[in-house]
């Protein structure tokens, strides 16, 4: 009765229709609010008013009537500075995680798994907790001036807490794992009899590396980049914690609107500038690895 | 500043050791005391079977493992702190290791590229190896996109385009079938006739060792069990493990029974009497007798028995147990009356006198007493 098309159907339904839900209901859903809410006029004690209005988008972008809504650079400044930190912060972990994927995966397989095991660990806490303890480790009397004053190293307690330094540290802290996974898997199935070709064939260690190396585990480079840079980005917890009132980001300013100012509408444009944003960054990034990966081939 | 050597062979292994640790915790010799040396434009191949050190000796040369005791010379240079991309050999790889995200074009001139040799020199020198190697054309493809005997090549030619007086093969036909294999084999060869360099063969294929090799080194477990020609280690194995490895062959320990003149008569300890032209082993030693089962003749019909009577002595008997057709020729499996199994191999064109044979009949073979190879136990 049911021929081999319609059961190819149905097993695709079974397959993909809890997620399509899912996704349907709980990230489409509130995207589409989101965008209409941000085309809205703020209502005067929070919520919305229906009529259309967008001046949400030229406070922040630079037409406003200058009357009720006002032009402001600072919320474009925030976005800069927002993308700075998320890209530094991609910077560094990926610096910290490449050559520790490299040893681990080159590493014998009873201590592959440990480290992985280890890698994984900061999960098992919450990140609050775990963002406290950066709090006690940084603040003026915590553990880290107790250590650089006891070994003489800096005469005054170092004020390193509510700053920009904090919060990257903070952000670099969390996201490493998220960095070092995709790149240890792909390291991990590097064929290392590609690496001894190379230098069979003459390249120096370096050369093997830039041409070899990097070309073979860029996927998880660009997948870990990508994994730690979104989040990052919006992410205000940290700046929060570890930035005091001090370090405002894009995230920090989009949960202001929402909680504080009650100002949805705003708050909405703002995410969706945000997204657009990340959207046009990430099209201009990976475009640019894989014509770079291909220059490379040709070029090489 | 470099010491040199006065031998002027290309590659000088000397008391080469080297252990590895296994993953239980323990130890296992990869190399022992191996002495080596290869001759200029020469075809040498390792031979043995896997774990026998083959591959680790080879890659001692190539530099990607290092000794624990011994010394390495290349063209009279010790190499032991020489790192792999500067010394003179060029490998080609188990599994050809072509980069998959270049080109052929870019695969063959890596090493041009890592020397930044000029864009002229470069295309002239990727195009006449590509030509060497038969592939001209494929240039822009990707590893991928060939054939494994068209990768095999691209290897060749990667590891042939800087010119290494010496080219090291780490079992390059094992990834290929059989028909491909056969001909890639007689391709190796000529190429390295044409290009004059010695190559270094690592493989575990008997018949590929006999039909390239100028010299087949044989080890095992660490150690070098014989070197020598083709023809040489076939027809006179060192030892029973050389025997054994190479070829079909019935070994039968005995000890040596008599000698004078028409030769030296050994008893073996199945109680069988055979009859060898030569033999160095005194009277009374232990020795081992290698009968190779296409030296042994069927001596199925009564004439021809009748016709040798001047060397009675030369024939084995027993009781037939198997009959298997191999393509070429047959393989008769016949029992010792005095116990032991014995393998005789006979010709297709004694097709009409194999067929008469049933299972369990009393079986006559002769031999020429020019053929048993004696093997002093040590």
């Amino acid at each position: 009765m049911s021929t081999p098309k319609s059961r190819a159907r149905k097993q695709l339904t079974i397959l993909l229709g809890p997620v399509t839900l899912f996704l349907g209901i709980f990230f489409a859903g509130p995207l589409g609010i989101m965008l209409v809410f941000s085309l809205l006029e703020p209502g005067l004690y929070g919520g919305v008013e229906w009529n259309f209005y967008h001046w949400n988008y030229g406070r922040l972008l630079g037409w406003a009537d200058g009357l009720i809504e006002e032009f402001d650079p600072i919320y474009l400044q925030v976005f800069g500075r927002s993308f700075r930190l998320a890209l530094i912060t991609v910077a560094l972990s990926l610096i910290i995680c490449y050559p520790a994927a490299y040893w681990v995966s080159r590493s014998p397989d009873k201590w592959k798994g440990f480290c992985i095991f280890l890698i994984t660990l900061p999960f098992f806490a919450s990140l609050i907790v775990r963002l406290y303890a950066w709090l006690l480790i940084l603040r003026p009397t915590g553990f880290l001036n107790h250590v650089l004053t006891s070994l003489g190293l800096v005469a005054e307690p170092l004020d390193l807490l509510f700053s920009r330094t904090a919060v990257l540290i903070g952000m670099v802290y969390i996201f490493v794992p998220f960095m070092f996974l995709p790149i240890y898997a792909s390291i991990e199935k590097l064929d290392m009899s590609l690496v001894e070709a190379s230098k069979d064939l003459g390249a120096s260690t370096f050369q093997t590396f830039r041409r070899i190396i990097v070309p073979l585990t860029l996927p998880g480079i660009v997948g870990g980049s990508i994994i730690v840079f979104i989040p990052s980005l919006g992410n205000f917890i940290v700046p929060d914690l570890l930035g005091g009132a001090k370090v405002v980001m894009i995230g920090n300013l989009i949960e202001q609107q929402f909680l504080y100012a009650r100002n949805w509408p705003f708050g909405a444009a703002l995410s969706m500038l945000l997204m657009a944003a990340v959207l046009v960054f990430l099209l201009v990034y990976i475009t640019s690895v894989s014509r770079q990966q291909a220059s490379e081939t040709i070029r090489a | 500043m470099v010491a040199r050597s006065a031998i002027t062979d290309f590659v000088e292994v000397r008391s080469a050791s080297k252990a590895f640790d296994t993953p239980e915790g323990g130890t296992v010799q990869a190399l022992d005391q191996v002495s080596l040396s290869v001759r200029d434009n020469e075809f040498l191949t390792l031979l043995g079977p896997s774990g026998c050190g083959k591959t680790t000796l080879l890659r001692t040369i190539s530099g990607f493992e290092q000794l624990d005791e011994g010394e390495i010379l290349i063209d009279g240079q010790f190499v032991s702190n020489v790192p792999p991309n500067h010394r003179p050999v060029n490998t080609v790889f188990q599994n050809y290791a072509l980069f998959p995200h270049m080109s052929v074009d870019h695969n063959v001139g890596y090493s041009l590229d890592v020397a930044a040799v000029g864009k002229k020199e470069r295309d002239r020198r990727v195009a006449k190896a590509l030509e060497v190697v038969g592939l001209s054309g494929l240039s822009q493809r990707r590893p991928r996109q060939l054939s494994g005997g068209q990768q095999q090549r691209v290897a060749l030619a990667r590891a042939i385009i800087n010119q290494p007086k010496l080219l090291l093969l780490d079992e390059p036909l094992s990834a290929l079938d059989r028909n491909l294999r056969q001909s890639m084999r007689l391709e190796l060869k000529n190429l390295q006739h044409e290009l004059g360099i010695s190559f270094i063969f690592v493989t575990h294929d008997q018949e590929e060792a006999l039909t390239m090799s100028n010299r087949i080194v044989v080890m095992d477990e660490g150690r070098i069990q014989q070197v020598g020609t083709p023809t040489e280690v076939y027809d006179h194995p060192d030892n029973s493990f050389v025997a054994h490895f190479l070829g079909e062959s019935n070994l039968l320990p005995g000890q040596v029974h008599s000698q004078d003149h028409s030769g030296t008569r050994i008893k073996t300890d199945s109680g069988l009497i055979i009859t060898v032209r030569h033999c160095d082993a005194r009277v009374g030693s232990r020795v081992t007798v290698m009968i190779r089962p296409e030296h042994l003749q069927l001596a199925a019909t009564p004439s021809s028995t009748a016709s040798s009577k001047d060397q009675p002595a030369l024939q084995i008997s027993g009781t037939l147990q198997q009959t298997m057709f191999v393509g070429s020729d047959f393989q008769l499996i016949f029992e010792l009356s005095g116990g032991g199994v014995m393998r005789a191999s006979v010709r297709d064109t004694e097709r009409a006198s194999i067929s008469a044979l049933v299972d369990g009949q009393d079986i006559k073979f002769t031999y020429s007493p020019l053929m048993p190879h004696v093997i002093s136990e040590p």
